[in-house]
């Protein structure tokens, strides 16, 4: 009843005008991105976060959600119709989806797709009204000792499900965590890493890190890239499907949104993997494999139903526990610190109206996604023709401007061009930005609870072990670095014996 | 730039690049490590100084960035090297990008914004000089509206303009 109650209250903040406008500007924004090859949703959610400065918190999240999941919708489009993912999530899309594009059956595609990630985002949205109150209850009880195994286990699982192998994404994680050191140490309050720099001693901006390691690096990644036009367009065709092709599609869409709802809560996962392991579900369960790779419709419904269903689903460990489970939700953390508002198990009891506003907007999201797609598919197509030059200076300038936003000081501006510099030049050889900016975040919380920890129990490690909850942690973050050493020494004895 | 998947053919070329990037990221986390030692206090398990975490992040670090060394599969792993055409068109970026700072507080926010965007336009992206010159306008006249007009953000006053 309460839930429902809440609920109904969370619709009435999200169907306010306000609130509405910015649903209805994050979610075609987010088309728009996921429609623009190159640029991803966490630049782009970056790029509005000086937008959000003078809003309120409840409307500021609930634009940039939009942009999240609004991504994963458009970036089929793309997928689909040129053959080029819009966004990673829906590279899975690009095989059969734009096969069944070369069929005639574009259009089919697009509505399948469309309606599996409104139920996809239904089903998590679903899922977090039902669990993420009662995770926030159950996080309440957390002391130092949980928060640090906790945090432990969130960067070892976003150093295993990043991409790359995990010895470079942990490097990752201990440069994010090295830099979230820089400026007053929390404790004592004494001033590391400054070399004198004044506009050091309070630390480095979150923003205009993640402003510089996603966005600039980003650019400067496709930088030759950004020379060359987009072209070619296909015939899209009928968009809404059949009565038969819902309910061939039924099966994949549920499996969909089962795999994308709890790929969605593991640190590192989100979108990318959501769809992968969902093509792979629905590759096995098939009757026909076979078709797989030539324009199976399944093949399109499944996997982005997932990538969806894990854009909405990733805000549960965000909004009841603090940690945000991958870059985007970093930068929407980001934007709620900047508010004044610190995501954890408190804010949903302390800031009802943000937490259920965001679900409401989930809500009528994901409807005004669907009622969209089907009609303004021609125009995103278009969209996705704005030539790359334009799009790399617009991007370049809004940085800048942005950057400078943040505090009004041109020290942000050098602190998101060093970043982006920085982020160019770890990710030429290998080093992905994601992790770094998690542990970023994780850092305060992971460095805090972790010395505090330590002198509650005098110095003794076994607080980390003192109460089930952590001792449950500490064996999932134990099983996630057996399950990667185990390979790899497998594979190291084979080779041996391969010698003798 | 030029991805080199794990599995895919390795040229020594891929892996030299892969090697000396690892070798700065190896020397900065013994900087830092070494650093973090013998400038900040570690203090004890019972009592953590401020150098106590940054100490124990960087040895880590440092641990883990020779393990990538030392071994070529992981240094070769999603190594993009940067071609010549990457080299040059991000070393032309890089004087633009480092002067922003003083030239926003030199010039203004509007005079920076549209210089960086003619310059992009027409050096970065090779856009011919006169759509350059419009699309810098455009963008600039764009960004003024949305962040000074209507969103009414903090702007630079450019010291030698006056004008933000």
């Amino acid at each position: 009843m309460d839930i429902l109650q809440n609920l109904t209250d969370g619709l009435q903040v999200a169907l306010a005008p306000e609130n509405l406008l910015f649903v209805l500007l994050g979610v075609s924004v987010g088309m728009m991105v996921g429609v623009l090859p190159g640029l991803g949703p966490a630049p782009t959610v970056a790029l509005l976060l000086p937008i959000t400065f003078g809003l309120e918190p409840s409307t500021a999240v609930i634009l940039l959600a939009g942009v999240y999941y609004g991504a994963m919708y458009g970036g089929t489009i793309t997928s689909v119709l040129l053959r080029i993912p819009g966004e990673a999530a829906s590279v899975v899309s690009t095989v059969d989806g734009h096969e069944m594009a070369r069929q005639g059956q574009a259009g089919r595609a697009l509505g399948l797709a469309a309606i599996g990630s409104f139920v996809g985002g239904l089903i998590a949205t679903c899922c977090l009204v039902l669990f993420a109150p009662a995770l926030a209850d159950f996080a309440l009880n957390f002391g130092s000792p949980e928060y640090t195994v906790l945090a432990f286990l969130g960067l070892i699982l976003v150093a295993y499900t990043s991409a790359g192998t995990m010895i470079k994404s942990l490097v990752a994680v201990g440069i994010g965590l090295l830099l979230a050191s820089i400026g007053q140490d929390p404790m004592s309050g004494a001033t590391r890493w400054a070399f004198g720099v004044p506009d050091l001693m309070g630390g480095i901006d979150i923003v205009a890190v993640i402003m510089g390691l996603f966005g600039l690096s980003e650019i400067l990644v496709n930088i030759v890239e950004n020379r060359r036009g987009v072209s070619t367009t296909n015939h899209v065709g009928r968009v809404l499907p059949t009565g038969r092709d819902l309910k061939e599609n039924a099966g994949a869409i549920g499996r969909g949104s089962v795999v994308g709802t709890a790929l969605g809560l593991v640190p590192g996962g989100g979108g990318v993997l959501a769809s992968l392991v969902s093509y792979g579900v629905e590759r096995k369960v098939s009757r026909t494999p076979e078709k797989f790779g030539h324009g199976a419709p399944q093949a399109v419904s499944g996997p982005e139903t997932a990538n969806n269903a894990a854009s909405i689903s990733s805000f549960i460990p965000l909004l009841t526990l603090g940690f945000p489970p991958n870059g985007v939700l970093a930068v929407i953390f980001g934007a709620l610190l900047i508010q004044g508002v610190t995501p954890g198990p408190t804010l949903i009891f302390d800031h009802p109206d943000i937490f259920w506003g965001v679900v409401g907007s989930m809500v009528v999201g994901n409807l005004i996604l669907l009622v969209m797609n089907i009609p303004l598919l021609p125009i995103f197509v278009r969209i996705a023709k704005i030539p790359p030059a334009v799009m790399s200076t617009l991007t370049v300038a809004i940085l800048v401007v942005g950057a400078y936003t943040i505090n009004g000081n041109t020290f942000d501006v050098g602190v998101m061009v060093a970043a982006g510099l920085v982020g160019y030049l770890l990710r030429s050889i290998g080093i992905p930005p994601a992790p770094i900016v998690l542990a970023f975040i994780l850092g305060p919380i992971f460095e805090t609870n972790f010395r505090r920890s330590l002198v509650l129990s005098d110095g003794g490690f076994g607080i980390f072990a003192s109460s089930p909850t952590a001792i449950v942690l500490l064996m999932l973050a134990f099983l996630v670095v057996l399950s990667t050493a185990l390979p790899l020494i497998r594979r190291r004895r084979q080779t041996l014996e391969a010698k003798d | 730039m030029a991805t080199t998947p794990a599995d895919a053919a390795v040229t020594p070329a891929d892996l030299r690049f892969g090697r000396i990037g690892f070798a700065v990221v190896t020397l900065l986390a013994a900087v830092s490590t070494v650093g973090a030692f013998t400038t900040l206090d570690f203090g004890s398990p019972t009592e953590p100084g401020p150098g106590f975490w940054v100490g124990c992040i960087s040895a880590a670090t440092l641990a883990f960035t020779l393990v990538a060394l030392l071994n070529p599969r992981v240094v070769i792993d999603g190594v993009s090297r940067i071609t010549r055409a990457d080299g040059v068109a991000v070393a032309a970026a890089v004087p633009l990008l480092a002067l922003t700072p003083p030239l926003l507080t030199l010039l203004g926010l509007t005079v920076t914004t549209a210089l960086v965007c003619l310059y992009w336009f027409t050096v970065i992206t090779r856009t011919a000089p006169l759509r350059g010159l419009v699309g810098a306008v455009a963008i600039t006249m764009g960004i003024v509206v949305v962040f000074i007009e209507l969103l009414q953000v903090p702007s630079p006053l450019g010291t030698l303009t006056g004008i933000r």
